[in-house]
C-alpha cells in the first residue's frame, strides 16, 4: 500500500532538508528528521500548500519513522524522515551531515532522494 | 537609507474558488491511497519520461527575467531585503523556478517564495504559480496563476511567462509577508 505523507511548504531543496538542531535532535516518542504528517490537515492550515511524499519511493538509507504518541514528545500522525543504520536506528552522523547542507548551494544526496519520492503538490481546501 | 513603508493588509483574503472549479486530476492510484486535499500537480509513480524533450533552461531564464521586476520593486521599497533566485525539480515537476525573499527581521524561518511550477501529465502541462511561505505553506497569492496547456515547448513557455507576470503585480504582498511583525515561528 502506498504510504503518503505531507510536508508543508514548497518543493525547494531547503524545505526538503532538515534543519540543524530543530530536526537533528529527537525527543521521547519522536525521532529526529524531516517532519511530515500522515494527513494534510495536520501539515498545513486551510488553504495551505504541501508536498506529498511517497515513503514507499524513498530509497535507503532514508526511512519514515512514526512517532510514538503515547510518549511525551510523540504526536499522532507525525512521521520523521531520517537516514537509518542497517539495524534501524537513526544515523545521527549522516542526519547532521545532511542538515549541514541546508541553506547552502549544495544539494545533499538525501535531499535528492526526497525529491525523487515527491509525487505531488497539493493545497488544503479552505 | 530608505525606510520601508509597510502597509499591513488587515483583511486580506484569498479568492475563494469552488473546489469543483479547481484543476483536479487524481490518478486512480492516488485515490486508492486516500490522498487528502486538492492535487493541482500530478502524482507520478514514475518520473515523467518526456521531460528531456523540453528546454527547461530557457523557460527558467524567461521566468527569472520577469520575476526580476518583482525583485526590483521589493528591493526599491525595502533595500535591506535579502533574496535569492533558484530552480528545483522533483518527480512531480520538472521545473520550479523561483525567487525567495527573506524576512526583514532576519528570522530565517519561512522565507517567502514567488515561483512558477511546471508539471507534465501526458499531453497536458500544468503551469501554476504562487507567492507562499517556503516552510509553512501559507499561500499569500495565487489568483489566476494556474493554467493547463498542451505539452509543447512554446505553450509551456508562454504559460510560464503569463503566470510569472501574474506574480509580479502583487509586490506589496511580498513586502507585507517579509515584514510581518506578528509572524510566529511554528514548532512542528
Amino acid at each position: 500500500m502506498t504510504w503518503l505523507v505531507y510536508r508543508s511548504g514548497s518543493g525547494r531543496e531547503d524545505n526538503l532538508t532538515p534543519r540543524m538542531i530543530k530536526d537533528t535532535v529527537g525527543k521521547p516518542g519522536q525521532s529526529p528528521g524531516l517532519s511530515t504528517y500522515t494527513a494534510l490537515e495536520l501539515a498545513v492550515p486551510p488553504g495551505g500548500k504541501a508536498q506529498v511524499i511517497d515513503l514507499d519511493l524513498l530509497q535507503l538509507p532514508l526511512r519514515g519513522l512514526e512517532d510514538q504518541p503515547f510518549l511525551e514528545g510523540g504526536r499522532e500522525g507525525h512521521v520523521s524522515i531520517a537516514p537509518t543504520t542497517p539495524d534501524g536506528e537513526v544515523d545521527r552522523a549522516l542526519l547532521e551531515e545532511w542538515a549541514a547542507t541546508r541553506g547552502t548551494d549544495q544539494v545533499h544526496r538525501l535531499t535528492e532522494i526526497v525529491q525523487q519520492a515527491l509525487v505531488a503538490t497539493v493545497r488544503r481546501p479552505r | 537609507m530608505i525606510t520601508p513603508q509597510i502597509e499591513r493588509v488587515a483583511d486580506f483574503q484569498m479568492q475563494v474558488v469552488a473546489r469543483e472549479d479547481l484543476a483536479v486530476s487524481i490518478p486512480s492510484p492516488v485515490v486508492a491511497a486516500d490522498l487528502h486535499g486538492t492535487a493541482w500537480l500530478p502524482l507520478l509513480k514514475e518520473p515523467a519520461g518526456t521531460t528531456d524533450s523540453f528546454d527547461w533552461d530557457s523557460i527558467h531564464r524567461a521566468v527569472q527575467e520577469i520575476l526580476e521586476t518583482l525583485t526590483s520593486w521589493v528591493v526599491s521599497r525595502a533595500p535591506a531585503t535579502a533574496w535569492k533566485s533558484g530552480r528545483s525539480s522533483a518527480r512531480a515537476f520538472p521545473l520550479f523556478s523561483y525567487r525567495v525573499f527573506y524576512r526583514l527581521d532576519g528570522n530565517d524561518y519561512d522565507p517567502v517564495i514567488a515561483g512558477v511550477t511546471v508539471s507534465l501529465e501526458g499531453p497536458i502541462a500544468r503551469v501554476s504559480g504562487d507567492i507562499s511561505g517556503d516552510e509553512s505553506g501559507r499561500v499569500y497569492f495565487d489568483e489566476g496563476c494556474s493554467l493547463e496547456v498542451p505539452s509543447h515547448q512554446d505553450a509551456i513557455f508562454d504559460a510560464a511567462c503569463f503566470v510569472a507576470h501574474r506574480l509580479v503585480v502583487p509586490g506589496q504582498i511580498v513586502l507585507d509577508a517579509i515584514s510581518d511583525r506578528d509572524f510566529q515561528v511554528v514548532v512542528r
